[in-house]
């Protein structure tokens, strides 16, 4: 459990691109209108995700909770030590990655 | 643990017991040799195969130049450049820098974890044969004039046989692909070696840094090497059978080609580099005598870089039309990954300048700061392209060429040889000579530099990639010049590096610990690995336990003996490293190294259709295999035995603590892995292609008899097996039950996946008419695939029955074939769920 936050990262990262990619490649077939459908599906996403690595990179005992540490020994405190880290870089990297929805439109090629 | 401290084994050892480890662990001579097994002999050997293709792939690359030298020049013909460019870089990226990294954890992780051996000695070495056998008939191809000319990514449709006709691009497909077999499956040893082939005490804040990033590596593997495996049995499919995955026409992409490519192609890059980075993060502390500075922190990075290099791989694709959003999400990507790798190169530098006086600048010295330059120099241009408007400017230029062997060349050969000249000492009874390294590594830091510092500048007047000439007079001529010189000076440097080897390095007991490291693979060895098995408290244990390596030698800790009379080694618990079972290993033998040969030889001659040879090299492979399976799985005969510290051990394990689950587990990823590039590329034809998907366009699905019936075939099968394995006869006796169903399992298993296939025949789907149908004849291929893993492994579990060899106690091969047959299931069910019911839904 480590890796909590680099696998929200990986998972946030698949969903906004698939889901990207998915509404531009069909157009209007399945019923969007992409510009309007972008910002409310991606936006929400990314706010629980960045949360969720908030609270991880923050908070030792939800790592300990989730790894199921029953106390907190030299090994223990490492594992924790590098899964608060890891979340803290996996925030970094969905707040990078997520500037664009905000700053791009949504389906237009590079001009 | 110092000599003072009660040891852990009675001392003194009883007379012999030395005597017979050496016996044990004795590596064959003579034409045996070929038959061993022992890391540090097949780790050699692995190394020395992947430095020749080095050499082999650095000759192209003088050869280029030269031809490169000025415009316009005759000395290489088109055809002969094309396949130069493509075969250097093929061997560069397949047959020298992973497999070089996989023969530095083959020969190191088991000493860096005081191992006698990794835990699947004949797989390693299937897969060096496999490796070495094959890439020598790849690589023979340019002989011939028969070599792939479409560049070392071989995109379609260039590689498609309008534009390729003849084998060349098969060698590529058949002969590449099949060494990726030999990544993953080093890939599993070393998952399962880091994991549970530690010391006792030697938890995971213990484990050295290089046993880190090999992990990485092997999990990056693990996830990325599937999707080009996927890619070249869709590209050959498609060239042997006419199935259109990437023809336009009748609704393929050529762009799905590049997606899984360099879905495997990005992470490939940081799996050359992370192992590398792990080394150095070994060598650094030792050179000063410090601990590293931020063990945490590259942990952390480490293990960022594996994950964010896996959303990186579209700013290969930059240039295609992609939207602009899309682009966004991979330049941001590519950015945030230089975030890890700038902190482990901090975290160096700031051990460098704690050690302060004490460095002194060695040859390894030398190549690890050439290496933090050069490595630099990459990175901060790769910072650059990651920027979409720059990319697209410099994007199939020689910029890109400067680029990307600043990062290569720089993050993993200035790495790898500080290794040689740092570990040499390890293999040789000589060290390596501090004056040729000098003039080694002089020549190499020049050459390189003035061969690919004016690309930068080549590239930014617009000098494109893979042109075998350009016109004289436009300004090029000058750049090229210059770098076909320091070429020149480069390959003088490692011609140095042969001449230092020649003369210095002999093979056999090491110089000693010359650098006085502080990791266990210094302590005094032998055949064996070393004398007993340390119990670790530190992260430089010869450092900070006194009189370890006295106490190791003289037997003073655990397993200091062979109580089963074979190869052994502990195996431990993969968080804390508490012992848990003795691993009884396989020696020497035959089987594993014809099964190679004779691998290699089927995928070899189908690539020159000479079908029926091929097909019975492909029997003979499996019938090898089935001898080297028979002969695993000891069982649990002997009981426990005594390691040391009042503990006893079982030396036979079953369920999920055995190390063959583990392995079957992983192998489940790489298959899943795999599935779901598949998966993928399938909704992904759907969105490019949505006229030609059923049932606008094709024939509709099969009724639902059909998957339903497949279904119940393959829910049929898995209950078969489930009664198999509740009438496992007792130890010692035969059982006709288990094995009959068994053979039903099998038969229902393939029975489902021809239900499925002949569905589709009946509804009339033509494979060749359509990128859908082709579509769905692969998760066809993808099912026979897995269907036909699980009933040669049933067949053999069946008669490992009747034979008495398999029963309820001596149950891992019966329980690993369970695991897979579960896999099969679910995977093809998920098939049947993707083919019947998406048509359906969209519809």
């Amino acid at each position: 459990m480590i890796c909590a936050g680099p696998l929200l990262w990986a998972l946030h990262f698949a969903f906004v691109y698939a889901t990207h990619a998915g509404i531009c490649a069909s157009g209007g077939r399945i019923g969007l209108a992409a510009g309007e459908a972008m910002p409310w599906l991606l936006v929400p996403a990314t706010a629980v995700v960045l949360a969720a690595l908030a609270a991880l990179a923050v908070s030792p005992r939800l790592l300990d909770r989730l790894q199921a540490a029953t106390e907190i020994d030299e090994q223990g405190e490492f594992l924790t030590s590098v899964g608060r880290l890891l979340a803290a870089l996996a925030l970094f990297g969905v707040a990078a990655s997520a500037i664009g929805i905000l700053a791009l439109p949504a389906c237009e090629p590079t001009r | 643990m110092a000599m003072s401290d009660p040891p852990i084994s009675r001392l003194p050892r009883p007379t012999g017991e030395r005597e017979a480890l050496l016996a044990i662990w004795a590596t064959p001579t003579g034409w045996r040799l070929p038959t061993a097994v022992n890391n540090t002999v097949i780790g050699l050997f692995y190394l020395g195969a992947a430095f020749v293709f080095f050499l082999l792939g650095g000759i192209l690359a003088v050869l280029m130049r030269t031809q490169l030298a000025q415009g316009e020049n005759d000395f290489l013909g088109q055809e002969v450049y094309n396949q130069m460019f493509t075969m250097h870089g093929t061997t560069m990226m397949f047959l020298f820098a992973v497999p070089a990294m996989e023969a530095l954890g083959v020969m190191l992780l088991p000493q860096m974890l005081a191992a006698r051996d990794l835990p699947f000695p004949r797989l390693s070495a299937f897969a060096v044969w496999a490796y070495v056998i094959g890439g020598a008939v790849f690589f023979s191809t340019i002989f011939y004039g028969l070599a792939p000319q479409g560049g070392w990514f071989m995109y379609p449709p260039l590689t498609l046989t309008r534009y390729s006709p003849g084998d060349n691009a098969d060698f590529w497909l058949l002969g590449i692909g099949f060494i990726e077999i030999s990544a993953i499956a080093g890939a599993i040893e070393i998952v399962v070696g880091t994991l549970r082939t530690r010391p006792p005490g030697m938890t995971l804040s213990r484990m050295p840094v290089f046993a880190w990033s090999m992990l990485i590596f092997a999990g990056m593997i693990i996830f990325a090497f599937p999707a080009v495996i996927l890619a070249t049995m869709l590209l050959e499919i498609e060239r042997a059978f006419g199935w259109p995955f990437f023809t336009a026409a009748r609704g393929g992409d050529p762009l799905l080609w590049q997606h899984l490519f360099w879905f495997f192609g990005h992470p490939e890059v940081y799996i050359i580099f992370l192992p590398a980075a792990g080394l150095v993060s070994m060598m650094v502390p030792t050179l000063v005598r410090t601990p590293l500075v931020g063990y945490r922190l590259i942990v952390v990075a480490l293990i960022g870089t594996g994950f964010f290099s896996f959303g990186l791989w579209v700013h290969h694709m930059f240039a295609t039309g992609i939207p602009s959003l899309s682009l966004a999400f991979f330049s941001a990507a590519s950015m945030a990954v230089a975030v890890p790798s700038g902190i482990q190169v901090f975290a160096w530098i700031a051990t460098l300048a704690d050690g302060g006086q004490r460095l002194r600048l060695t040859t390894p010295a030398l190549f690890i700061l050439g290496f933090l330059f050069i490595f630099t120099v990459g990175g901060l241009t790769g910072v650059m392209v990651a920027l979409v408007p720059i990319d697209l400017q410099v994007h199939d230029t020689h910029f890109i060429v400067a680029h990307l062997h600043y990062v290569l060349v720089g993050g993993m050969v200035f790495p790898l040889f500080a290794t040689f000249y740092f570990w040499a000492p390890l293999f040789s009874r000589r060290p390596l000579s501090e004056r040729l390294g000098r003039w080694c590594f002089w020549l190499m830091f020049i050459g390189f530099n003035v061969a690919f510092f004016p690309m930068h500048l080549a590239g930014l007047a617009g000098m494109p990639r893979r042109v075998w000439t350009y016109p004289a007079d436009i300004g090029w001529d000058l750049p090229n010049l210059v770098s076909t010189a320091g070429t020149y000076v480069l390959a003088c440097g490692i011609f140095v590096f042969i001449v230092d080897l020649a003369r210095n390095f002999r093979s056999g007991s090491g110089a000693g610990n010359v650098w006085q490291a502080g990791t266990l693979e210094w302590l005094p060895n032998d055949v064996y690995s070393t004398r007993s098995i340390p119990h670790v408290t530190s992260r430089y244990p010869l450092w900070e336990q006194p009189g370890l390596a006295r106490a190791v030698e003289a037997g003073a800790h655990y397993l200091p003996d062979a109580p089963t009379g074979t190869r052994e080694t502990l195996v431990t618990s993969a968080v804390e490293a508490q012992p848990q079972f003795v691993l009884q290993m396989p020696g020497p033998g035959w089987s594993h190294v014809l099964a190679a040969a004779f691998t290699a030889a089927f995928f070899l001659l189908l690539t020159v259709k000479l079908v029926w040879i091929a097909s019975a090299c492909g029997a003979l492979a499996l019938l090898f295999c089935l001898v080297w399976s028979w002969g695993l799985d000891p069982g649990p005969a002997k009981g426990e035995v005594p390691i040391g510290g009042g503990m006893r051990l079982p030396t036979y394990m079953t369920g999920p603590q055995s190390h063959g689950w583990w392995a079957m587990a992983v192998l489940m990823l790489v298959a899943g892995s795999l599935y779901l590039a598949y998966v993928f590329s399938y909704l992904y034809l759907w969105t490019v292609s949505p006229e030609v998907w059923a049932p606008a366009a094709a024939p509709s699905p099969p009724s639902p008899v059909w998957p339903l019936g497949s279904a119940t075939a393959l829910l049929g099968g898995l209950g078969f097996m489930i009664v198999a394995g509740r009438t496992l006869p007792a130890p010692g006796r035969r059982g006709v039950v288990a094995p009959v169903a068994l053979l039903l399992a099998a038969a229902l298993f393939v029975g489902a996946v021809a239900v499925e296939v002949l569905g589709h025949l009946e509804a009339g789907l033509d494979p060749r008419a359509s990128a859908y149908a082709a579509m769905v004849f692969m998760a066809g291929v993808l099912a026979g695939q897995t269907v036909a893993a699980v009933v040669v492994m049933a067949l053999l579990v069946a008669a490992r029955i009747i034979a008495r060899r398999t029963d309820r106690a001596r149950r891992n091969s019966f329980d690993h074939t369970r695991q897979l047959a579960a896999y099969a299931v679910a995977q093809t069910s998920l098939g049947l769920l993707l083919i019947h019911g998406f048509p359906r839904w969209v519809a």
